[in-house]
């Protein structure tokens, strides 16, 4: 299943369009990206969509809810009990769903979005500390051991970070990755936001993410705030992040692509044709890898930039 | 290890951060002196982005279980008692599916309810039929295995879970059912309304029955046999005859409300 050098190009499974897809239409996409938490505590009609989906598509499965940074005051017992109750719960009630599903990956998010007795839902930034790296890094093994399987994190989009951190995200991300045995999902978009927002190199921060780690790539659009950029997943892919995508790309072959949309859902079509421009650019990048290196190997001058800012080989020159 | 966040060990820094989320206070100045904020906000700024999110999220889960109360209070004063409701109501489920079980509670409390006495009736039986969309779906029995039982007196029909009744003072489920409706046709309110609603196909189907039709049901509902049930509906409405109960039979097949038949 979806094991290939290119990288098969996906999108995100929303509700707007099971009258759609209960036809049983032929799409270009590859596979579907599922929210686990949309099927986790229902037995309607979503989840039986999901199926019917399951039966002709792989299937990923991508939590909001793990919040794996979130950390309990070991000291308080009350806390701490109602800490791993709650996680136990939801880690049963995923583990019922990839059985019934069977996803060829599971994913969340390097975040945390509550606390026992309070929950935010959103994605919030971890301090990159010492001690969250710790925590963790113990919480995916926890949840890996729990699952019975390796699990994948995304790198979030945020508005701000904390003044103890004593890393970069893209460190603290390759750390907690590499000494846990999680995968990365990387977020292209979020990369572009988060460098925005902070003021950061997107490029540099690609460049620091092995592609031995990196198990997803997701694509989404988002709101220019004016204070800010905003990850609404409302838009198409905007320019920028195509480019850091076309960037990344090459060297991640056969990594699964992801086009998530989840606000102002457009026609499944539009979709279909966002997906089919990652898949393009995928390709093409690809092409141009190969070529680099096997100009490479024969010692010719490779990589210049273009005028559209797109990286182009040298190798074209060649007879 | 360095393992605080200025003042605060990481539990009380993300305590710290979830309470003030779900609070409209100003935020402590020990945790905005920890905010890094980014693009051109400041600390206060940053951290009232993940703030708003919360009441959106919150108001688009009420919003979404809701509709018709939405419908009845127009925007502005939904949103009102959205927000006076999030403000009281923290979140603490990891589902936001789970979130705005008491509002129809709030609602009748509220000071829409006096204009609108219904409101929180509304509310109870729309988060009924969210309950149902979710609840697990059950294989029926049929009419032919009903009509195939000869003597049903001592029987017993044990629904399946997603099947509930629902009875009001208010005839609320008009209200629902024509909650899309551009221009609804004129209603009846201030009449009582009884209803059976059950899971078909992966839809939530609702059926209007009289108060007698709706005590037989009742009955059946909590345990007892079809004779005792009977008689429940009769001591309603004494002319509850042989055609009447056939079609509530027929009703019980239709909508598929009994899984099991036992003594």
């Amino acid at each position: 299943m979806l094991e290939t050098l290119g990288n098969p190009v996906g999108v995100g499974l929303r509700s707007e369009h099971y009258p759609h897809l209960l036809e049983r239409p032929r799409t270009t996409v590859a596979w579907f990206e599922a929210i686990s938490e949309n099927y986790i505590d229902t037995a309607g009609r979503p989840l039986s969509i999901l199926e019917q989906v399951r039966a002709d598509y792989p299937v990923a499965l991508h939590g909001v809810s793990l919040s794996i940074g979130c950390k309990p005051a070991l000291g308080d017992h009350a806390a701490l009990s109602q800490f791993r109750e709650l996680r136990s719960r939801y880690l049963a009630r995923l583990g019922d769903l990839i059985r019934r599903i069977d996803p060829f990956l599971v994913s969340d998010h390097l975040c945390w979005t509550g606390v026992p007795g309070g929950n935010a839902h959103d994605l919030l930034p971890t301090p990159f500390t010492d001690e969250a790296l710790e925590w963790i890094v113990e919480q995916v093994d926890t949840v890996q051991t729990a699952l019975g399987r390796r699990i994948v994190l995304e790198n979030v989009s945020s508005y701000l970070t904390w003044a103890s951190s004593t890393r970069s995200e893209e460190a603290f991300l390759v750390e907690a990755a590499r000494r846990s045995g999680c995968g990365i999902l990387l977020d292209v978009n979020n990369v572009y936001v988060s460098a925005r927002n902070h003021g950061f190199d997107a490029r540099s921060y690609l460049d620091a993410i092995p592609a031995s780690l990196v198990s997803q790539i997701h694509l989404a659009g988002h709101t220019d705030m004016e204070t800010h950029l905003f990850d609404t997943h409302s838009a198409p892919v905007c320019d920028e992040v195509w480019e850091l995508f076309e960037y990344v790309i090459g060297r991640l072959p056969g990594v699964p692509v992801l086009i998530e949309w989840d606000a102002d859902i457009p026609e499944f079509s539009r979709l279909e044709e966002e997906a089919a421009t990652a898949a393009a650019i995928a390709a093409r990048s690809r092409c141009r890898s190969t070529v680099i290196e096997v100009g490479i190997e024969v010692g010719i001058e490779v990589g210049s930039e273009s005028e559209d800012g797109l990286a182009t080989s040298g190798a074209r020159d060649l007879p | 290890m360095s393992g605080r966040v200025g003042p605060y060990s990481l539990a009380e820094l993300q305590q710290k951060v979830v309470t003030g989320v779900s609070a409209t206070d100003p935020w402590s100045v020990s945790l905005l002196a920890l905010v890094v904020p980014g693009g051109t906000l400041d600390a206060a700024g940053a951290l009232d982005v993940y703030r708003r999110g919360y009441v959106v999220r919150l108001t688009d889960q009420l919003g979404e279980i809701y509709a018709s109360v939405w419908r009845v209070l127009g925007d502005e004063d939904f949103f009102a008692v959205c927000a006076a409701y999030i403000q009281q109501h923290h979140s603490t489920s990891y589902n936001l599916s789970d979130y705005g079980r008491s509002f129809p509670s709030f609602l009748g409390q509220s000071i829409y309810a006096q204009e609108s006495a219904f409101l929180s009736e509304l509310g109870r039986f729309e988060l009924q039929v969210h309950d149902l969309f979710h609840a697990a779906p059950h294989v029926a029995v049929g009419y032919s295995e009903l009509a195939a039982l000869g003597d049903v007196a001592n029987l017993r029909f044990r629904f399946g879970d997603a099947v509930a009744l629902f009875e009001s003072q208010w005839a609320v489920y008009d209200l629902y059912r024509h909650r899309h409706d551009v221009e609804p046709p004129s209603m009846d309110l201030e009449r009582s309304q009884s209803v059976v609603l059950s899971k078909q196909d992966g839809q939530v189907r609702a059926y209007e029955v009289a108060t007698a039709e709706f005590a037989v049901l009742q009955a059946l509902h909590s345990g007892s046999p079809v004779e005792a049930a009977l008689g429940r509906g009769l001591a309603v409405d004494p002319n509850l005859g042989a055609e009447r109960v056939g079609a509530l039979f027929q009703l019980l097949s239709r909508a598929g409300l009994i899984e099991t038949i036992g003594r």
